[in-house]
C-alpha cells in the first residue's frame, strides 16, 4: 500500500497523525479515504493541496494513478496553484461555507485552515 | 495514423525574431493605458491619508453634485463577501479581504487604501471631485515593522484575526494570521553532531516589483449587464473570476483583454482598478477608464515582504550539512497571506540534508497588502541560508562552491519539503561557474567576490491553445496567457517545428477570455512550460485530422499514412502512390476534405521540473561613500531545454538585476507617521541600465523528463540567489557579514566606519 505523508501544518487537522499506509490507487481515492478517517482535513484537501507522487508534484489532479509502493506526500499547493479552482470555488461559495463551518477548526473557534495553512480565521 | 518525430525546422532552441518585436519598437504595441472608446469618462481614486483609521462616515454628495461628474462609488457599491480562502494568482487570496482592499469598508488599513471612486468626463473634475468627498476618520495607531506587529499590546489591524497553526488556540485577537512548520528528521540530534555551528539574524525590506507600466483599466458595462474590461494584466481569466465575484456578474456576461503588459513579476495577479471601473461604468453607463500614478503603484499595489529571519546551521569539520533551524517572519502587509510557506519550503530545498526545522510566521501591519513578486517568498529565505552557508565555508576554511557542491541536492535527494527530486540540475550549475574565467579573475583591494544557490519549485496548472490552419496554409497560433517573457517566440517555434510550416508563416496572438477555455495566469514559471505541453497536443489533432483526410484522398488505410518530417506521407508498399502532402497542401483543399483544419490543446498541466540556478558576481566598494558597484556577473541556470534561448537569458539577466536592487538599494522608507517616503523612482532607487554590466548568462540543460522538449519554467529562480550571492562578495570585499538588506551607502559606510576601515 502506498505510503502516505501529511507535510507542515496539515497533520493538526488529523489529529497529529502524519503518516498513513492506504489502499489508494488514485489521488481521488486518496483523498477520500483520508477525508473518511480524518473528516476535517476534507475541505482541505478538496480546496487545494499540492500531492508529490514518488517526487513528482501534481496539483489539481484528482485521477492521477497511484502504485502500490509509492510514497506519497501532501504539501501546501505551491505558488500558483489554480485559478480555475478559484473561480470555481468562488461560485461555489454556498456549498463551500457549509463544509468550512462543519470544519473542527472552525467550531473551536480558531478558524477554518482551508488551503492547508493559509488560515482563514474569521 | 503513425507519426514518426516531429521533423519540424528545428526552430526550438534557436533566437527566432519576436513576434512582438516590431510593434514594441515602434510604438505600436498597446499597453494599458492605451486604449480608448468613445465617450468614455475618466476614474479617480479618493485614498486614505492615514495608516490607520477607522471610516466614520463617507459624504459624497458634493462630488456627486459637481458638473461633469458621472458616478461616485464607496464601499456600499460592492456586497460584503464571506470569509473564504482560495489559490488565486501566485498566492491565496481571500474574498473577505479582496473586497476591503478593493475599497475599504470598516478602515482604511494603510496610508493609499482606496477609499472611494469618481468617474468623470475629464481628469480635472474628476480631481476636483475627490477633494469634495467628505470622509469622517476616526484614526488609530499604526504599526509599521513586522518584529513590532507581533508584539502583545501592538495596535490590533483586524480584531478577528486569530493565530492559526498553534496550539494551544489563542483565545484573543493578534496581527499574527498564522504560524506554519516543516520539518524533516531531528534537527537537535543533527547540531549534537556538527562541529561548526553559525546562527544569524537577518533582516530585509519590502521591495517593489518595479513594472514600468503602472496599473491601467477601460471597462464598459452596457445596459443588459454585459461588461468589456481591457487591462495589464498576468492573468485575464483570473481578473474575469474576480471581477464576476465582486461585482455579482456572470463570468460569461464578462470580456477581457489583456493588453501588452510593461512588467508584471507577479504583481499583476491581482485585481485594484478593474473592478472599480466596472462599477463606475455600470453606474455612469459609459465608458471609464482608469490608470494609477507611479504614486499609487508604490502606495497602493505589491509590494513583496519584508522580513526578519533567524537561520542557525551546523555543518561537520569535512563540511557535510547536519542540521538547519530557521525562523521566518514576513509582513503579509494589511491582510493576511505573505509568501511566508513558499519561504519555509524553499529555503533548504538546494540542499541535501538530513535535519531541518523551518517555522513561519505571517504578519499583517499597515501596510499595502503584498502581492506576488517572482519565487514569491524564496527569495527572502534563501539569502539568509545562503549567507550562512558562505560563513561556513569560510569557518571550515572550504571552497564556497566546494562546500555547495558536496551537500548539493540531486535526483533522489529528499527535499526538506518532503518528496525526492527527480533530475535537476543545481550541481551542473555550479560547476558551470567554476569553470568559468570569471571564477578565476582575480580582484583587487575594495573588491569581493561571491556565489550563492537558490531553488523554485515552478508550477504547471490549467492551459488551452488554438492552433488554425489559414486558408493559404498560414497558421494563427491563440494563446491564453499574457506574454511577458516570450511566450509567443516560444510557442511559435513549437508549433512551427510540430507542424513542419515556416516560423514566420505561425502568427501568434493573445486570445481574450471569449476565445479560449479557461487560462490560469502567467506565473510560477508556468506559460511556456505549460503552453508549449498544449501547443504539442493541438498540434498532434491536426496531424491526425491531415492522416485521416490523406487516407480518403489515397484510398489508403490508416496504418498506410504517417506524419514524417513534416508531412502526411504513404508508407511502406503505398510509399509510392501518392505525393506527400504538407500542412499548406491540405490548407488547399480543406473545404473539400471536411472543413476548417484546427487544433486545440486543453490540458491542466502536470509535471513541472524545479529550477535550480548559481549565481557569480564581482563588486567594488567605495570606502568614502559606501556606494557598490556590480563589476561582473555570471548566471548559471537549468532551464531543462530552452525553447528561446535569447528569452530564457533575458529571464536570467532581468532576475539578477531585479535581485541586485534588492540586495543593494531598493526599499519602503516609511516615516514615523506612517507614510511612505519614497513613492518614485527618484527616491525608491531601482538599478537602471548603467548601474549594471552585462549579465553572463550559461544555459544549463538537464531536460524534464516530463515535458515533450525537457523544458523547465525559468522566470523566477533567477532572483532568489543575487541577494545572497552580493552579501557573501560584500563580506569577501569589506570582511563585514553584511545581515540587513538593503547594503546602500549609508547602511555600508556606516558599517565601514564602525569597523575602523574607514575615516569617521
Amino acid at each position: 500500500m502506498p505510503r502516505v505523508v501529511l507535510v507542515g501544518n496539515l497533520a493538526q487537522l488529523t489529529g497529529g497523525v502524519a503518516e498513513f499506509q492506504l489502499s489508494a490507487t488514485s489521488v481521488k481515492q486518496l483523498f477520500d479515504q483520508l477525508t473518511a478517517l480524518h473528516p476535517a482535513i476534507g475541505p482541505h484537501l478538496e480546496e487545494g493541496v499540492a500531492v508529490a507522487i514518488d517526487g513528482q508534484i501534481y496539483q489539481e489532479a484528482l485521477f492521477q494513478p497511484i502504485a502500490a509502493d509509492s510514497e506519497v506526500f501532501l504539501l501546501p499547493q505551491i505558488a500558483g496553484g489554480s485559478g480555475a479552482h478559484a473561480t470555481r470555488h468562488a461560485y461555489a461559495s454556498s456549498a463551500a461555507t457549509a463544509a468550512c463551518s462543519a470544519c473542527p477548526a472552525i467550531q473551536s473557534g480558531q478558524g477554518c485552515r482551508r488551503s492547508t495553512s493559509s488560515a482563514h480565521t474569521r | 495514423m503513425a507519426e514518426n518525430g516531429t521533423n519540424g525546422h528545428g526552430y526550438v532552441g534557436t533566437r527566432t525574431i519576436r513576434p512582438d518585436g516590431v510593434d514594441k519598437v515602434t510604438g505600436r504595441a498597446r499597453f494599458g493605458a492605451d486604449f480608448n472608446l468613445p465617450g468614455q469618462l475618466i476614474g479617480r481614486v479618493l485614498r486614505s491619508p492615514h495608516p490607520h483609521a477607522r471610516i466614520v462616515a463617507i459624504d459624497t454628495s458634493k462630488a456627486e453634485a459637481l458638473p461633469g461628474v458621472k458616478a461616485v462609488i464607496t464601499r456600499d457599491d460592492f456586497a460584503d463577501q464571506p470569509s473564504e480562502f482560495i489559490p488565486a494568482g501566485e498566492m491565496m487570496m481571500n474574498y473577505k479581504d479582496v473586497v476591503r482592499n478593493v475599497l475599504a469598508r470598516e478602515k482604511a488599513l494603510y496610508e493609499g487604501h482606496a477609499v472611494a471612486a469618481v468617474a468623470a468626463t475629464s481628469a480635472a473634475i474628476a480631481r476636483r471631485a475627490l477633494k469634495l468627498i467628505d470622509v469622517t476618520y476616526e484614526v488609530l495607531p499604526h504599526v509599521i515593522d513586522v518584529v513590532e506587529a507581533m508584539r502583545p499590546g501592538a495596535p490590533l489591524l483586524h480584531d478577528d484575526l486569530f493565530t492559526a497553526g498553534v496550539e494551544p488556540k489563542p483565545d484573543k485577537p493578534s496581527n499574527i494570521a498564522k504560524r506554519v512548520e516543516i520539518t524533516l528528521g531531528d534537527v537537535d540530534a543533527g547540531f549534537a553532531k556538527a562541529d561548526v555551528i553559525v546562527e544569524r539574524e537577518f533582516k530585509t525590506a519590502p521591495v517593489h516589483q518595479g513594472y514600468i507600466e503602472p496599473h491601467a483599466a477601460l471597462a464598459t458595462v452596457s445596459e443588459d449587464g454585459t461588461a468589456e474590461l481591457w487591462c495589464c494584466t498576468q492573468g485575464h481569466y483570473i481578473v474575469r473570476a474576480h471581477c464576476a465575484r465582486l461585482l455579482g456578474l456572470d463570468i460569461a456576461k464578462i470580456r477581457v483583454t489583456a493588453s501588452e503588459i510593461g512588467g508584471g513579476f507577479g504583481g499583476k495577479t491581482v485585481v485594484y482598478l478593474e473592478p472599480l471601473a466596472l462599477a463606475l461604468s455600470r453606474k455612469a453607463k459609459r465608458p471609464v477608464k482608469m490608470v494609477m500614478s507611479r504614486e499609487e503603484v508604490f502606495k497602493a499595489s505589491g509590494p513583496t515582504s519584508g522580513a526578519t529571519v533567524r537561520v542557525k546551521m551546523g555543518a561537520t569539520k569535512d563540511g557535510k550539512f547536519v542540521a538547519g533551524f530557521a525562523e521566518l517572519k514576513y509582513q503579509a502587509g494589511a491582510f493576511q497571506g505573505s509568501p511566508v510557506q513558499p519561504g519555509v519550503m524553499c529555503a533548504y530545498a538546494p540542499y541535501d540534508m538530513e535535519n531541518v526545522k523551518v517555522i513561519g510566521y505571517d504578519v499583517v501591519s499597515n501596510r499595502p497588502k503584498v502581492a506576488a513578486y517572482r519565487a514569491p517568498g524564496a527569495p527572502i529565505s534563501e539569502f539568509a541560508v545562503e549567507s550562512v552557508v558562505d560563513e561556513i565555508a569560510k569557518k571550515l576554511g572550504l571552497d564556497p562552491i566546494e562546500l555547495r557542491m558536496m551537500n548539493a541536492a540531486r535526483e533522489g535527494t529528499k527535499a526538506a519539503y518532503g518528496p525526492k527530486f527527480g533530475p535537476i540540475g543545481l550541481e551542473e550549475t555550479l560547476n558551470s561557474i567554476k569553470k568559468t574565467e570569471h571564477w578565476n579573475t582575480p580582484l583587487r583591494k575594495w573588491q569581493g567576490r561571491g556565489v550563492a544557490s537558490g531553488f523554485w519549485f515552478n508550477i504547471g496548472g490549467e492551459t488551452c491553445v488554438s492552433l488554425t490552419v489559414n486558408e493559404d496554409g498560414t497558421v494563427s497560433l491563440m494563446a491564453g496567457t499574457p506574454d511577458i517573457g516570450g511566450l509567443r517566440a516560444s510557442l511559435a517555434a513549437v508549433a512551427a517545428d510540430e507542424l513542419g510550416v515556416e516560423y514566420d508563416k505561425v502568427r501568434p496572438i493573445i486570445g481574450d477570455t471569449g476565445s479560449l477555455g479557461f487560462n490560469f495566469l502567467t506565473g510560477g514559471s508556468r506559460s511556456a512550460f505549460s503552453g508549449s505541453m498544449a501547443i504539442v497536443e493541438a498540434a498532434k489533432q491536426i496531424k491526425a485530422d491531415c492522416c485521416a483526410r490523406a487516407c480518403k484522398l489515397w484510398d489508403l488505410k490508416p496504418e498506410q499514412v504517417a506524419w514524417e518530417r513534416g508531412r502526411v506521407r504513404p508508407i511502406g508498399d503505398a510509399a509510392d502512390k501518392a505525393k506527400p502532402m504538407s500542412i499548406a497542401d491540405f490548407a488547399k483543399v480543406a473545404g473539400k476534405t471536411g472543413g476548417p483544419i484546427v487544433g486545440y490543446g486543453r490540458l491542466n498541466a502536470q509535471g513541472a521540473g524545479p529550477s535550480l540556478g548559481t549565481h557569480l558576481v564581482d563588486l567594488e566598494v567605495d570606502p568614502e561613500t559606501g556606494r557598490v558597484t556590480i563589476l561582473r556577473y555570471t548566471v548559471a541556470q537549468d532551464a531543462g531545454k530552452a525553447l528561446h534561448p535569447a528569452y530564457v537569458e533575458g529571464q536570467f539577466q532581468g532576475g539578477a538585476v531585479q535581485g541586485i536592487g534588492w540586495a543593494l538599494n531598493e526599499e519602503y522608507v516609511y516615516g514615523d507617521d506612517g507614510k511612505l517616503q519614497n513613492a518614485g523612482f527618484l527616491d525608491y532607487r531601482m538599478p537602471v541600465a548603467s548601474d549594471v554590466p552585462m549579465i553572463d548568462a550559461i544555459l544549463v540543460e538537464v531536460a524534464n523528463p516530463k515535458h515533450p522538449y525537457g523544458v523547465r519554467g525559468v522566470g523566477e529562480t533567477p532572483i532568489v540567489p543575487p541577494l545572497g550571492a552580493i552579501a557573501n562578495a560584500m563580506e569577501n570585499a569589506t570582511g563585514i557579514r553584511f545581515t540587513e538588506l538593503p547594503m546602500s551607502p549609508p547602511k555600508v559606510l556606516k558599517a565601514l566606519r564602525e569597523k575602523g576601515v574607514t575615516a569617521k
